[in-house]
């Protein structure tokens, strides 16, 4: 096992370099000056030297680099001239929000998907099972930003029954505030979850055990609860697992429909004011969001089933 | 297929056997797969008519102002009624459709060109070639699809040329990695080598003898691809950072009207029906393509 994580570490540092690499060449894609973007039309020329020399672009690039680098060890991602602030204390505030949005999203489409795929699974072929999966046709092809405004429309503006943004104070209000959020985020997920769940969970029902339990004259529902869905929580841990870096992509444009401060909006806001330091900064933690989460499920996955012996 | 949007796996054959040409298939569609792909193609087809022949069906131009009229609800003048400038919502929301498409398969085409010819190349060729191209996978998988998409465009300055060179740069690393796959299965297969040891010049065994085996995943994944390549356009256009105004695109059109969507839910709500009928099309005929290459092959 520890040989295992050690492995999947080193395997990693390839990845962390070329992350550091795409959000250091990002800056370098801004066609024309960034100084004169800056700094405006009518600058003159002492102040965009002084302003290169601020944002110290005119250094060779691979010194610029190896500052970049330096910097993000140290912990410092820039400085966004949109909210005058350092980039790191930014997101160091407002990553937990996009955090608990996404682990939000994931419960309510866990909640809601289960019982779905449950019900897909054992009446297989049978009006039921149609009927979910034309919906999940649907499901796929529904635009996030469009279901948040309709939920907003109707349960917040219309019945009143939630907030329309912002985030509330203390865990229940959070909860409260950012349930349309993770709502909108978990029904953009539904549809890939359902169907995945569904083919594991008919795997199950036909695997031995199973038929055994029925033959042992188990009751059905125990047989679904005890040996069935238990079996079925696996797959399901990795299909999240595997979606999470989507999930976080949905999560920037829910955050911009609900005005949720997490740093999806904070992108969308930074991109929208050329704000590149601060692009540059979330594009990392992003980065690196998704490398470490994709290193737990491999490590989870590998725990979870002692057959592959991976390391 | 877990980073531009969630999707079903790609379907594994079996290594070492040939894939199924579409043309050999055809004339055995039958059952549940022709319906979903027939109900597909139908209802893309109204959706192209409706995109081609909009002049003809609707009684106003998008982009016509008419303040006298603003914020009309649907009726028989106006049936999906008018925007704040009385700009008429059907018209508008038939006009996207022209955009929308054209951006749903161009980024898609664009996707499929370039990961298909890396992909062979990769598989093929091996070495040092192939492990590059796998690094730069790795590296583009590490960020959510949408954020990098979201970068490139907003730094590029907000429009459709920065939209496609965001989705070329990022998007065909998908077919890339497919295509690759499909390669090192049939790399060594006797067909494989027969025909290299019949000296034919490279070119001719890629074209005549690797790609017609390896291409039939990469279309079928290209057809569920569509859908999200609709859903990216519309929300990048959505965020402010795609189609630019006036021209009329269904993300946008729904942007222009979340200010108004407690009493005139219209503004907002119909332009995001043609969006999901479109990816409602293109998942049907994405589901019975899957389904007819699975049966063919399997």
């Amino acid at each position: 096992m520890r040989r295992l994580v050690l492995r999947r570490l080193i395997q990693a540092l390839p990845v962390l370099f070329g992350i550091t690499l795409v959000t250091f060449a990002m800056v370098h894609l801004v066609p024309g000056d960034p100084a004169r973007a800056l700094a405006g039309q009518r600058a003159t020329p002492q102040i965009l030297a002084s302003i290169r020399h601020q944002l110290g672009i005119d250094r060779p690039l691979l010194q610029q680099y190896w500052h970049f680098v330096a910097n993000i060890g140290r912990g410092q991602l820039g400085y966004s001239f949109l909210l005058h602030q350092p980039t790191d204390t930014l997101l160091a505030a407002r990553l937990p929000t996009t955090l608990f949005l996404v682990g939000y999203g994931v419960m309510i489409a866990v909640v809601l998907g289960v019982p779905l795929a449950m019900i897909s699974a054992t009446h297989k072929e049978g009006w039921l099972d149609h009927s979910i999966k034309g919906s999940l046709v649907v499901g796929l092809g529904l635009p996030s930003f469009w279901i948040g405004l309709l939920l907003i429309a109707f349960l917040a503006l219309r019945l009143r029954w939630f907030p329309v943004g912002g985030a509330g104070s203390g865990f229940p209000g959070e909860l409260w505030h950012l349930f349309l959020p993770a709502l909108t985020l978990a029904l953009s997920f539904l549809a890939v979850l359902v169907r995945s769940l569904r083919a594991s969970l008919i795997d199950v029902l036909d695997a031995d055990y199973v038929s055994l339990a029925v033959l042992k004259g188990i009751t059905r529902r125990r047989v679904y609860v005890r040996h069935v869905l238990r079996n079925a929580l696996i797959p399901a841990v990795t299909i999240v697992g595997l979606n999470l870096s989507y999930l976080l992509g949905a999560s920037v444009v829910v955050e911009s429909v609900f005005s949720v401060d997490g740093i999806g909006n904070t992108l969308v806001n930074a991109v929208l004011s050329r704000d590149y330091q601060l692009v540059q900064g979330i594009a990392l933690v992003f980065g690196v969001l998704v490398l470490m989460i994709t290193l737990a499920v491999d490590v989870t996955q590998a725990a979870l089933s002692p057959r592959n012996e991976l390391a | 297929m877990t980073v531009t949007g969630p999707g079903p796996p790609a379907a594994q054959r079996p290594s070492g056997r040939p894939g199924l040409r579409l043309s050999a298939v055809l004339p055995f569609l039958r059952g549940r797969e022709r319906i979903s792909l027939l109900a597909g193609c139908g209802m893309l087809a109204i959706i192209v008519i409706a995109a081609v022949a909009a002049p003809v069906i609707c009684r106003y131009t998008p982009t016509t102002l008419n303040p006298l009229a603003s914020l009309q609800p649907p009726s028989a003048a106006h049936y999906f009624g008018t925007d704040q400038f009385g700009r008429d919502i059907f018209a508008r929301t038939a006009y996207s459709a022209r955009i929308d498409l054209i951006i749903a398969f161009s980024l898609v085409t664009t996707a499929f060109v370039i990961g298909t010819t890396v992909g062979v190349m990769a598989g093929w060729a091996g070495g040092g070639l192939d492990s590059t191209v796998m690094r730069v996978i790795d590296v583009a998988l590490a960020f959510p699809f949408l954020v990098l998409v979201i970068c490139i465009v907003g730094l590029r300055g907000p429009g459709l040329l920065s939209l496609y060179l965001a989705v070329s740069v990022v998007s065909w690393i998908f077919y890339a990695r497919l295509v690759r796959a499909e390669v090192r299965n049939i790399r060594h297969s006797e067909y494989m080598l027969a025909a290299e040891a019949s000296d034919f010049s490279t070119l001719r065994v890629l074209g005549r003898h690797l790609l017609p085996n390896v291409i039939i995943q990469p279309l079928v994944y290209a057809s569920s691809d569509l859908v999200y390549a609709l859903l990216l356009g519309a929300s990048v256009s959505y965020l402010g950072l795609g189609i630019q105004p006036p021209t009329p695109e269904w993300g946008q059109m729904i942007q222009d009207g979340s200010t108004f969507i407690g009493a005139q839910w219209w503004l907002s709500f119909f332009p995001g029906v043609a969006i999901v009928l479109t990816a409602v099309a293109f998942s049907l005929i994405g589901d019975g393509l899957a389904t007819i290459a699975r049966e063919g092959s399997g």
